[in-house]
C-alpha cells in the first residue's frame, strides 16, 4: 500500500487527469508516484512527430532507388547493356545502389512503425497511470479521513464508556451508554471506509502497476526494434567511388580521344577540342572517353599544390583586393575558384595551384612560373607587353608577395608597375613592366606556354578550347615550323612555342617521332579534322 | 550516321530527377537531425540516437553515390547531346 500523503499533492496538479502534458526526464517527480509505480516519461507527440520524420526518410530513400532505377534502364536503352559494356557496369553500380537505398528505406519505415506504435503505448500508459494515481490519491485521502474519523469515535466511546463507570445517577449513566454505542458505530462506519478506501488503493496502485510495468515491456521490444533498424542502415558498396558513366568507349575512341588530349594540351587544336575529328567520327563513345581525358586533367590539376574543394568564389580578404570583377570570371569559366584551403596553403602551393590551373582558366595572365588576375582587374586595352626584361635573383619576398597577393599584383601590373615572378622552367625572375595597360592571355608570352586547352570541361566538355598554333601528325613543323610560327621575339629573347615541360616534350616527340599502330590509325582522323577535306602536306621531320 | 536508342534529354531527364530525390532525402534528413531528442526518456532513447547518428551516415554515402550516379548520367547525357548534335550537323553537310 502507498504512503498516505502522497508528494504529488491535490488533485489538480500537473499529473492528474486531463491535464496531460509531456512528462521528461527534467521533469519535478522524475514518473515517481510513491504508489508503487512510475507515470513512464516521454512526450507521444514529439515521438509521432519524429516517427514521420523517419518515415518520410524511409520514403525518400525508396524515391531515390527509383530515380536510380530509372536512370540506370535509361542507360541501358541507350548503350546497350551487353555485357562488358559501361551501362552494364552503370547498371551494376545502380543495382547495389538501389539495393542499399531500398534496404535503408525500408529500414527507415520499420523504426518509424515501431517508434509509432511506442508513443501509442506510452500515450495509453501515461494516461492509465497518471487515472491510476489519481484514484490512489483519492483513496488515500479517503483512508486518512476515515481513519481519523475513526479514532475520534473511538475517543468519544472511550470517554463515554468511562463517564458511565464513574456515573451514579441511572439516568446519566443510561446517557452515556448511549454516547457510547452512537460513538462505536461511528467507529465501526469510519473503519469499514477505511478498508473500502485501502481496497480501492490497492486496487488503483495494481492498475499503475500493471500499466507501467506493460509499458515496459512493450518499450524494450520496441527499443530493440528500433535499435536493430539502426543496425541494418548501409552505405553504398562504392560510396566514395564515381559511378561508372554509362557510354561504351571503344578502343578506338580512346585512342582518339587520347591523341586529342595530346594536341589540346600543346594547343594544336583551333576551336572545341571535339571538333578535331571528323563528324562522321564523333560517337558518344569518343566525346565520353575525350571529356573523361579532360575531367581526370582537370581533377589532377586542381589537386595541385595540395589545394582542396569546396571551390568558391575568391574572398576580398585574400584575394587583396575588392574581388568582384575576378568573381565575375570565376564565374565564367574564365579565372580558377578559391579553394577552401587557400588560407593555409604556403606560397609554394599557391603557386602551383595556379600554375597547374592554367590551362583551364585561360582568364589569367601566366609567366614563366607564376600568375596573375591582370585580365580581371586590369582596365587598360589589352596590349602585349611592351617589355619583357630578365632580372636576376628578385627578392623573395617580392615573388611571395605576389603569389600571395594575385588581384593586387595583378592591379599594379595593369598600372605599369614591375610584377615578379619565378620561371617555371630555368628558375630566373622576371619582370614585367605593363607600359600600356594590361596584358591579356593571347600575349606572345602566355603563347609560350603553349600547352592551353581551356576550362574544357567547366564549359560542359567542348566549347572553350583554344587556337590552332600547330597541327596533326608533321604539320606543326612542315607548316608552322617552317614558317617561323613556332617562337617568337619579345624583350630581345627568342621563345619556342613547343613545350617546355619534359612531360610536354615527352608527348611531342611521342606522337611525331615515334606513332604506334593506334596513333597511325587516328592520324588521319584528326589531319583531317584541323585540316579539312583537303590532305595534308607530306610529313618531313624524323625527330 | 548513328542512331541512339536513348536521347540525351532523356538521361538529361534522369539525372535530374536523382537530383531532385536527392534534395527531397537532404530535407528530410534535415528534419530528422532536430528530433535528436524526441524519444527521451523512453527506453528507447538511446536506440534512438544511433538510428540519428547512422541516418545522417547513410544519407551522407548514399547522397555521395547518388551524386555520382546523376554525375554520370549527365556525362553521358553530354557525350550523346555532342555526338547528336554532330550528327545533325553531318547531316546537314551531306545535304549540300
Amino acid at each position: 500500500m502507498g504512503a498516505l500523503g502522497s508528494p504529488f499533492g491535490p488533485l489538480g496538479s500537473p499529473l492528474s487527469p486531463g491535464l496531460a502534458g509531456p512528462l521528461t526526464a527534467g521533469g519535478l517527480f522524475n514518473g515517481h508516484t510513491g504508489f508503487g509505480f512510475n507515470i513512464p516519461l516521454g512526450d507521444p507527440g514529439a515521438i509521432e512527430s519524429a516517427a514521420k520524420s523517419v518515415r518520410s526518410m524511409g520514403d525518400g530513400f525508396h524515391n531515390q532507388a527509383r530515380s536510380i532505377r530509372v536512370g540506370a534502364r535509361v542507360a541501358v536503352d541507350g548503350d546497350g547493356g551487353w555485357k562488358g559494356s559501361a551501362s552494364a557496369a552503370f547498371a551494376d553500380y545502380a543495382s547495389h545502389l538501389i539495393g542499399v537505398l531500398t534496404a535503408n528505406g525500408n529500414a527507415c519505415h520499420s523504426a518509424a512503425t515501431a517508434m509509432s506504435q511506442l508513443g501509442h503505448a506510452l500515450s495509453h500508459a501515461q494516461k492509465v497511470t497518471q487515472q491510476a494515481l489519481s484514484d490512489c490519491e483519492k483513496a488515500s485521502t479517503e483512508i486518512t479521513t476515515q481513519q481519523g474519523l475513526a479514532n475520534d469515535a473511538a475517543t468519544a466511546e472511550n470517554t463515554a464508556n468511562q463517564n458511565a463507570a464513574n456515573a451514579v445517577h441511572p439516568a446519566a449513566i443510561q446517557a452515556y451508554n448511549h454516547q457510547a454505542s452512537v460513538a462505536h458505530g461511528d467507529k465501526v462506519t469510519a473503519q469499514n471506509a477505511v478498508t473500502t478506501a485501502q481496497g480501492a488503493l490497492k486496487d488503483a496502485e495494481k492498475r499503475g502497476q500493471d500499466a507501467y510495468q506493460t509499458y515496459e515491456q512493450d518499450a524494450a521490444k520496441l527499443a530493440t526494434t528500433i535499435g536493430t533498424t539502426a543496425t541494418e542502415l548501409r552505405s553504398p558498396p562504392h560510396a566514395g567511388k564515381a559511378a561508372p558513366v554509362p557510354v561504351t568507349s571503344s578502343a578506338s575512341d580512346i585512342v582518339l580521344a587520347s591523341m586529342v588530349t595530346i594536341l589540346g594540351s600543346m594547343g594544336a587544336v583551333k576551336g572545341p577540342l571535339v571538333d578535331a575529328v571528323p563528324l562522321s567520327e564523333r560517337t558518344p563513345g569518343f566525346v565520353n572517353a575525350l571529356i573523361q581525358d579532360q575531367r581526370r586533367l582537370e581533377e589532377k590539376e586542381m589537386h595541385g599544390g595540395g589545394a582542396h574543394g569546396p571551390y568558391s568564389l575568391w574572398t576580398n580578404q585574400f584575394f587583396g583586393k575588392d574581388a568582384n570583377a575576378v568573381n565575375a570570371q570565376v564565374k565564367s569559366g574564365q579565372m580558377p575558384p578559391m579553394p577552401s584551403n587557400w588560407g593555409s596553403m604556403t606560397g609554394a602551393q599557391r603557386q602551383q595551384y595556379l600554375m597547374e590551373t592554367r590551362h583551364m582558366f585561360p582568364g589569367m595572365s601566366c609567366v614563366a612560373g607564376a600568375c596573375t588576375f591582370v585580365n580581371a582587374t586590369g582596365t587598360g586595352t589589352r596590349t602585349p607587353p611592351g617589355v619583357v626584361t630578365y632580372i636576376i635573383n628578385a627578392p623573395p619576398d617580392i615573388v611571395k608577395w605576389v603569389i600571395h597577393h594575385p588581384g593586387q599584383a595583378a592591379e599594379l601590373a595593369a598600372a605599369g608597375v614591375c610584377t615578379v615572378a619565378i620561371g617555371e622552367t630555368n628558375g630566373d625572375a622576371i619582370c614585367i613592366a605593363a607600359t600600356a595597360g594590361a596584358y591579356g592571355t593571347d600575349t606572345a608570352v602566355n603563347i609560350s606556354d603553349a600547352q592551353s586547352f581551356g576550362s574544357f570541361w567547366a564549359h560542359q566538355g567542348v566549347t572553350t578550347a583554344e587556337y590552332v598554333v600547330g597541327g596533326g601528325g608533321g604539320l606543326a613543323r612542315t607548316y608552322l615550323g617552317a614558317a617561323k610560327k613556332l617562337s617568337f621575339k619579345a624583350g630581345g629573347v627568342s621563345v619556342s612555342v613547343l613545350p617546355e615541360s619534359a612531360g610536354g616534350k615527352i608527348a611531342l616527340n611521342t606522337y611525331f617521332n615515334a606513332p604506334g599502330a593506334a596513333v597511325t590509325g587516328v592520324s588521319p582522323k584528326i589531319d583531317h579534322a584541323v585540316f579539312g577535306p583537303e590532305p595534308p602536306p607530306p610529313h618531313h621531320h624524323h625527330g | 550516321m548513328a542512331s541512339f536508342q536513348v536521347t540525351a534529354e532523356e538521361l538529361s531527364a534522369s539525372g535530374g530527377l536523382i537530383a531532385t530525390s536527392d534534395t527531397e532525402l537532404s530535407a528530410s534528413a534535415s528534419a530528422i537531425s532536430a528530433t535528436t531528442g524526441a524519444l527521451a526518456g523512453t527506453p528507447a532513447a538511446a536506440n534512438y540516437g544511433t538510428l540519428v547518428d547512422n541516418i545522417a551516415t547513410a544519407v551522407t554515402n548514399c547522397q555521395t553515390a547518388v551524386s555520382s550516379a546523376g554525375e554520370a548520367l549527365r556525362e553521358a547525357a553530354a557525350a550523346y547531346a555532342l555526338a547528336d548534335n554532330s550528327a545533325a550537323r553531318s547531316l546537314r553537310v551531306k545535304g549540300h
